[in-house]
């Protein structure tokens, strides 16, 4: 770890558990589930009448966290994690669902940043960030959650 | 989008979806209709501004590409209970993504109910592999014998 890499990287430890975004209720729209569906080029089912027989399409979890944007900017936005780790690589995603979503039920989401390790590369340092999403039902019991992670390479 | 056919798969029965190519209306409606607002997505000049050598296909556009080929195999009851992706190339404006899936196993009966897991991966012509990633599937106890020899 380099001198200037390591407060950020000492700060980002301190940071386990944070919540990252604030944790809001969403509900299952059929509409989100049309407009998932149009987008990804899924088969249509938008316009069925019996919507318990609709599958909401798993991956559409991802995308209930809804961050606020400056609508008068065009810069990308901030990371979740504002620090400075070095260059952001993806690193990947993996979800466990529980059980599918229903079109109509509301859910809460909530997103936190679940660890962060180090490791010395030959080239110079990787910082790997994990923050995980939980996706709960009205029940407070967990229907799904994602744990999506992000590689800091440090400059050499 | 042409799909193979699912009947008669099994064991290492490789599926797979073609796309056509990635059109910047698909990642308009993406990004608009799912809340994501990074400019690289859709604007040419700040992508290529950000050092990408042009627009950039959503890495979780790519995810549910494959989710999608997986709950394609999905059968009454049946459940996605696992999927990962691990992104290896970059996917950009006018790609066109083949996602294909090997069922790699399908588990005996003694642990229950049975689960199938899968291997999934996304290809370009431009870059070859782009993600790969696995699925798991737990499958309905109701199948019949008959439907469970189908899929292996």
């Amino acid at each position: 770890v380099s001198a200037s890499e390591a407060p950020a990287l000492q700060e980002a430890r301190r940071q386990v558990g944070r919540e990252l975004v604030p944790s809001k209720t969403v509900r299952i729209d059929s509409w989100l589930v049309d407009a998932f569906e149009l987008a990804t080029g899924a088969p249509l089912t938008a316009g069925a009448t019996d919507t318990a027989s609709r599958k909401v399409p798993p991956t559409l979890v991802y995308h209930l966290v809804r961050r606020e944007f400056d609508i008068t900017s065009d810069q990308r936005p901030a990371p979740l994690i504002d620090l400075p780790l070095g260059s952001p690589v993806n690193g990947g995603i993996e979800f466990t669902f529980v059980r599918p979503l229903i079109i109509g039920e509301t859910v809460r989401v909530e997103t936190s940043l679940d660890s962060v390790d180090h490791r010395d590369t030959r080239r110079s340092g990787l910082t790997i960030v994990v923050v995980k999403t939980t996706v709960s039902d009205a029940g407070n019991r967990e229907v799904a959650s994602y744990r999506h992670t992000t590689l800091y390479r440090a400059s050499s | 989008m042409n799909s193979t056919p699912s009947a008669g798969i099994g064991p290492d029965s490789v599926l797979e979806i073609t796309r056509p190519p990635i059109a910047i209306t698909q990642l308009v409606m993406f990004c608009g209709s799912m809340g994501i607002f990074d400019p690289i997505h859709f604007s040419a000049d700040i992508a290529m501004r950000e050092g990408f050598p042009g627009i950039v296909v959503n890495g979780s556009l790519r995810v549910a590409f494959l989710a999608q080929l997986a709950t394609s195999l999905l059968g009454p009851g049946d459940q996605l209970t696992r999927l990962t992706c691990r992104h290896r190339s970059m996917i950009l404006i006018g790609d066109s993504i083949t996602t294909r899936a090997r069922i790699e196993s399908i588990s005996g009966r003694a642990a229950g109910r049975q689960e199938m897991k899968l291997k999934l991966w996304n290809e370009t012509a431009r870059n070859g592999l782009a993600d790969e990633g696995t699925a798991t599937i737990e499958l309905a106890s109701n199948h019949t014998d008959d439907e469970k020899q189908d899929v292996g």
